[in-house]
């Protein structure tokens, strides 16, 4: 999977509105992502991305999606992803965020078929530098 | 028979409404005993006695009245109830008034001391601590009141009649010594064990079979068998063995009952090849006999004790590791994210008002951001000591270094993109160890050369690995700023230090710094190695 570059849209999950904030300003000043939609719960970013595409609006190109988040977590929300009707949105793909390198949890999130990449938090510009180097590559 | 121990947890306190600890048991009980003694001591066979009732009266007294308050009070009631129980008892068997009361104050007496030397605890002590306070227990409440019944008892029956002392005395001391070491401590279990508990163990088909094989072999020896004492211990033996102490102590009261009583009954006539059944030293082997047996008793039961004891710290110990395991995880997680957050917005303020700040200001954020990181790291390895206690359980398997090394440098691949570190490697061997805590010991000594790394130049590590039989020796050499020679002394060590020196222990190696080395530094770790694997594992890495 190779994405064209800048990442045209990107949704970031997140329950920690600091982190969404960090997020959207490092990703746009890295120059990796043209455009950022954030979302601070998983229940409601599914809703969302259903409608969208329904609706037929563009849906993101890249999802980054936390691990620890109450309610729906990061992996139950690729459960309900994967469940879908929406072939588009089952494939949507996915990079996890964690805010501990635990190699379980690492391991877990790359068993995913949706799941491209893992990053542990705090991100910087120079890691979605990084992030965008080995996406494209693969 | 780890069900048994349900007694001792409510052994301390005997309710006050029990009523074996009432003054009627005590009264009551004494005056049985004593007859059923005195009966025994009449029957036309008998020389050798067993007087059964003082050890009950002395485990009463020394269980019973405690604490400081009307203490003085309750010792004279109990000791006159004692008294008038030995008087009513002697009656009742037809003895003239004057005789009885010659006996009196040699048995009240008797009954003082060894109640005197069992208090303060002691009494409850002899079947909760041990083989040494059984004993000692046995040598105050049991050798010494007899002692000193037996010389009060003999002054006084020598006195009023023609019988040489020497005969009253040795009659005297052996049954009083038999029926103390004997009645003692059933009496003390009958005292401090609540009734349920007892019955529990005494009212079972084990248990009367075990009463009826002691009784079958101690007739059985003592009518047939030459050194009879020899066979009646062993049903003892067994039930030391196999039985809670309460079984036992009933068994051995059991078996030297059935002793005085053939002996009295004539049953034990027809001489023993040994000596005559008639002949003096008869109580006194049977002691010896029956006192290993309680010794041994005791012995099991405290192990049974303690080993249930240790059972339950260990439980206890291992659940408390897991919430301390559970908790260091947890927090070096949800720390994180604060400092986390602490770390970026600093930047990002560093980075917005680059041009606006003062330069001391712009230094102060520098700080902010530093310390934050720093706390990171120190997060990081609570996380991976937290995870080090968990991975030292993982079996040793032959694991190729190689992958380890592998492994720990993708998972420093950040670090090592931004620092350009340079590796210098050999095709490393396989090597018996923990795969994760070697993995975990490589990312913490490429990080820490990372760190030392000079400025304006890539850090460069060169990792060498020489495995002799039984050892295998690692050293990581790198340029940069030398360690201190005394870091990895006890509390010099930082943390990741402390992570890898806690690794290589969990494998029975050591580490130590090389002191040879001219620019940087050079950390060996040895491994001890199995040396039939380190030879197999030669041969497969240099084919």
């Amino acid at each position: 999977m190779s994405l064209p570059m800048p990442w045209p849209r990107v949704m970031v999950i997140d329950d920690s509105e600091t982190d969404l904030l960090l997020a959207e300003i490092w990703l746009q000043r890295s120059g990796v992502a043209a455009e950022v939609v954030t979302c601070q719960r998983a229940d409601l970013a599914l809703t969302a991305l259903c409608q969208c595409a329904e609706s037929g609006g563009a849906l993101p190109t890249l999802l980054l999606l936390d691990i620890n988040m109450p309610g729906m977590g990061g992996f139950a929300f690729l459960d309900a992803k994967a469940a879908l009707p929406d072939a588009a949105l089952r494939t949507l793909p996915v990079v996890m965020l964690s805010s501990s390198p635990d190699e379980e949890e690492h391991q877990r999130a790359l068993s995913h078929p949706a799941v491209l990449d893992f990053v542990v938090k705090p991100a910087s510009p120079a890691v979605f530098q990084a992030l965008a180097q080995r996406l494209s590559q693969a | 028979m780890s069900a048994s121990f349900g007694w001792r947890t409510s052994l301390r306190s005997p309710g006050p409404t029990d009523p074996v600890g009432s003054w009627w048991a005590l009264g009551v009980g004494f005056l049985v005993l004593a007859w059923v003694s005195i009966l025994l001591s009449r029957q036309p066979g008998s020389v050798a006695s067993l007087w059964l009732a003082n050890a009950w009266a002395i485990a009463w007294l020394s269980t019973r009245v405690q604490g400081s308050q009307g203490r003085g009070v309750q010792l004279a009631f109990a000791l006159a109830a004692v008294a008038l129980a030995n008087l009513l008892a002697n009656l009742a068997a037809g003895d003239a008034l004057p005789e009885t009361l010659v006996f009196l104050p040699a048995n009240v007496l008797e009954v003082a001391v060894g109640a005197w030397l069992l208090s303060g605890g002691r009494a409850w002590r002899m079947l909760q601590q041990g083989p040494r306070a059984f004993m000692s227990g046995l040598w105050r409440g049991a050798l010494m009141p007899a002692v000193v019944g037996t010389v009060l008892g003999a002054l006084a029956f020598s006195s009023t009649s023609a019988l040489p002392w020497q005969d009253v005395a040795q009659t005297w001391f052996e049954g009083d010594l038999i029926g103390n070491v004997v009645t003692l401590p059933l009496a003390i279990c009958v005292l401090t064990i609540p009734r349920a508990e007892l019955l529990r163990v005494w009212v079972r088909p084990g248990t009367l079979a075990l009463l009826l094989l002691c009784t079958a072999a101690t007739l059985v020896a003592g009518a047939w068998l030459p050194m009879p004492f020899a066979y009646m211990a062993v049903p003892l033996l067994a039930a030391a063995s196999l039985s809670p102490f309460p079984v036992l102590a009933l068994a051995t009261f059991v078996t030297a009952l059935t002793v005085g009583l053939a002996t009295a009954l004539g049953w034990f006539v027809p001489p023993p090849i040994s000596a005559s059944w008639e002949s003096l030293f008869i109580n006194l082997p049977l002691v010896l006999t029956l006192l290993p047996v309680l010794m041994l008793g005791i012995s099991i039961e405290d192990q049974r004790r303690q080993r249930a004891e240790l059972q339950s710290s260990l439980q206890q110990l291992s659940r408390a590791h897991e919430g301390l395991q559970a908790f260091a995880r947890m927090a070096s997680h949800d720390l994180r994210e604060p400092v986390n957050t602490i770390a970026s917005f600093s930047q990002l303020l560093q980075q917005d008002e680059a041009g606006r700040l003062a330069p001391r200001s712009a230094q102060f954020l520098t700080h902010v951001q530093e310390a934050a990181m720093r706390m990171r790291r120190l997060l990081d390895s609570l996380l991976d000591h937290a995870r080090l206690d968990r991975d030292a359980t993982e079996p040793v398997t032959l694991v190729p270094l190689d992958d380890v090394l592998n492994q720990a440098l993708d998972s420093l691949a950040a670090r090592v993109r931004e620092t350009g570190l340079q590796v210098q490697r050999q095709a490393l061997p396989q090597v018996l160890g923990r795969r994760s805590l070697l993995v975990l010991l490589f990312q913490n000594l490429l990080s820490r050369a990372m760190k030392a790394g000079l400025a304006g130049e890539p850090p460069r590590v060169a990792v060498q690995v020489l495995l002799t039989p039984g050892r295998l020796i690692i050293s990581v050499r790198d340029h940069g700023l030398a360690l201190p020679p005394d870091v990895l002394a006890e509390g010099e060590l930082d943390a990741s230090m402390a992570l890898c020196r806690h690794a290589v222990e969990v494998h029975g190696g050591s580490m130590w710094l090389d002191a040879d080395v001219a620019e940087g530094s050079r950390v060996c770790i040895a491994l001890p190695q199995n040396h039939e694997f380190a030879a197999e594992a030669t041969m497969e890495s240099h084919p």
